[in-house]
């Protein structure tokens, strides 16, 4: 078997495994995402930080080294220059402006979603509203450990490895729904997409790698363009942080299912869709195909 | 960059202390898993106000207490130690007789004390997590740690910015002379503070308790907001500008020793 192909097979075996045991671990047994309260979630959210180990166990095992920058590195390393800066400037806004596009596409594909004071509901001040956007890039970048604990791994050891395996478009595609899959165990116990919509479980396992999909390709193409995994974990970060001011106006109870699944999902999803299609095209620009 | 941050890891006993944080981090979680699937009724007790509590939540409300607050002066005493590690060594000579700046030295010492930070935050973090998984959501300890959890981040900003009025001198003045004056700065708080318990009025604090902090949290919250997004901010431009200040200082000190 090719060498790289062992390696990979080897973190993927450690990664899935690890976190899969730690998710059945810390779940408590016969619980639902929604009835756990709110810090056992992040509890069993922990899980998030096995990749990053299994990389450093890969790399143990396989004796790759640690190298924090350059080729076939953990990819740790920050450089601003040449032009590099900008993507992390892109980093912290990209997930708020991404989010809010998808709060719009919601409410154009459901308006009587809208509700003026919906964000009273949510416990929250009109004026702290619009300061929403602003603490969710300050608290995805100070408490991006958990986005660290997943970027390390997928970013820094798996899409490299599978852009050396396979042609780029394949990569990003296998890439994706190997993150998916990777989600599938939450997926099941109602995490993202609660249980209440038909075609459960096996809908939110297809959304969720559709999702990481759309996803990945933006994560990848700043972690290429830098050569550092942190621009992907601030992105991650935010993203995790739900960084929306629209997102206070919008009332999941009044949500329809759109194609079985949670309206605001698929707004995010074609808004994360209308990203990945930029990010693709700037990518094709830069390395145009002979 | 890498090599530069690597000696100061090693310094530091920087793989011992990774290896040992690890050991601990999985203890601490295999304990609360196995403690919490367990039950732990049996370790109820009362304090004087007779809010019931339990003592493993109390115990491991220490144990993400002295990771944030001890955890954290560690890393404000590692940038001496950095600093003594070179001028023992006398790696200074060395070092800039190889390709290396004297910016590239000191964005080193800035990086990795500002990376040593976040790492200290993350764990916090996450034995903050791994703390709340379990515990009784009512009561004393688990508001102890939610006010703990509160004040994290402008703690860590607040020790950004001593680094940031810090640092500078370690290069101008060397390890020496900068811990005299620091150890004369602390000597003047805990003065203060000694002044302030025997001729202060102490009446104000008399109505001072955990609830009471929590309430006025809860009063302030929009202040406390804008407080915890102006502090990052503020820490980070402040640790930024003393950096630009550092290394224009270390660059005049070589014009100095030629």
């Amino acid at each position: 078997m090719n060498r790289e192909r062992k390696r990979l097979l080897i973190y993927l075996l450690l990664s899935f495994g690890l976190t899969w045991i730690w998710f059945a671990i810390a779940c408590p047994k016969g619980k639902m995402w929604e009835d756990m309260p709110q810090e056992m979630q992040s509890f069993v959210a922990l899980g998030m930080l096995f990749p990053v180990i299994s990389d450093v166990l890969t790399r143990w095992i396989t004796k790759e080294g640690f190298a924090m920058t350059d080729k076939d590195s953990m990819m740790l390393g920050i450089s601003l220059k040449n032009g590099k800066w900008v993507w992390f400037a892109v980093a912290f806004f990209l997930p708020w402006i991404y989010t809010e596009l998808g709060c719009i596409i919601t409410l154009i594909l459901n308006p009587s979603c809208y509700d003026p004071e919906y964000y009273l509901v949510l416990g929250i001040e009109k004026r702290q509203l619009y300061l929403l956007p602003v603490i969710g890039i300050i608290s995805g970048v100070f408490g991006s450990f958990a986005a660290f604990g997943e970027e390390g791994g997928w970013r820094g050891y798996m899409m490299p490895k599978l852009m050396k395996l396979m042609p780029k478009g394949s990569a990003l595609i296998v890439g994706g729904i190997i993150w998916g899959l990777w989600h599938a165990p939450l997926t099941l116990i109602g995490h993202n997409f609660g249980t209440e919509y038909p075609g459960y479980p096996w809908l939110g396992i297809v959304f969720m790698c559709m999702n990481c999909i759309l996803l990945g390709i933006v994560l990848t193409f700043v972690t290429e363009k830098t050569g550092s995994v942190w621009p992907a974990v601030f992105i991650h970060g935010i993203n995790n942080a739900n960084p929306s001011i629209l997102n206070g106006y919008i009332n999941p109870e009044k949500d329809k299912l759109i194609f079985g699944v949670n309206g605001m999902w698929i707004g995010l999803l074609i808004s994360l869709l209308f990203t990945a299609v930029v990010v693709l095209v700037m990518w094709r620009k830069k390395e145009p195909v002979s | 960059m890498g090599g530069l941050l690597y000696k100061d890891f090693t310094a530091v006993n920087g793989k011992r202390m990774v290896m040992i944080l690890a050991i601990f981090t999985v203890i601490f979680a295999a304990l609360r898993i196995w403690f919490g699937s367990a039950g732990t009724d049996d370790f109820m007790t009362e304090n004087a106000d007779g809010e019931y509590f339990n003592l493993i939540d109390l115990l491991y409300f220490m144990g993400e207490f002295f990771m944030i607050y001890l955890g954290a002066f560690f890393v404000n005493s590692m940038a001496p130690r950095i600093m003594e590690y070179d001028e023992k060594n006398r790696l200074h000579a060395y070092l800039f007789s190889l390709p290396v700046s004297r910016k590239t030295y000191v964005a080193s010492k800035y990086l990795f004390i500002g990376i040593a930070l976040y790492i200290t935050f993350s764990l916090y973090m996450i034995w903050h997590v791994i703390t709340m998984a379990y515990m009784m959501k009512e009561g004393p300890v688990a508001e102890l740690s939610q006010t703990v959890a509160g004040f994290a981040l402008p703690f860590i900003c607040l020790l950004l910015f001593m680094e940031a009025l810090e640092m500078p001198m370690y290069f101008l003045f060397g390890k020496e002379k900068s811990m005299m004056a620091r150890v004369a700065f602390w000597m003047l708080i805990f003065f203060v503070i000694i002044w302030f318990l025997m001729f202060g009025d102490l009446t104000i604090m008399k109505n001072w308790s955990m609830h009471a902090i929590v309430k006025w949290m809860e009063k302030h919250e929009f202040a406390l907001m804008m407080f915890g997004i102006i502090s990052p901010v503020f820490s980070l431009a402040a640790y930024y500008l003393s950096y630009r200040i550092s290394v224009r200082l270390y660059e005049r000190k070589e014009d100095f020793d030629e």
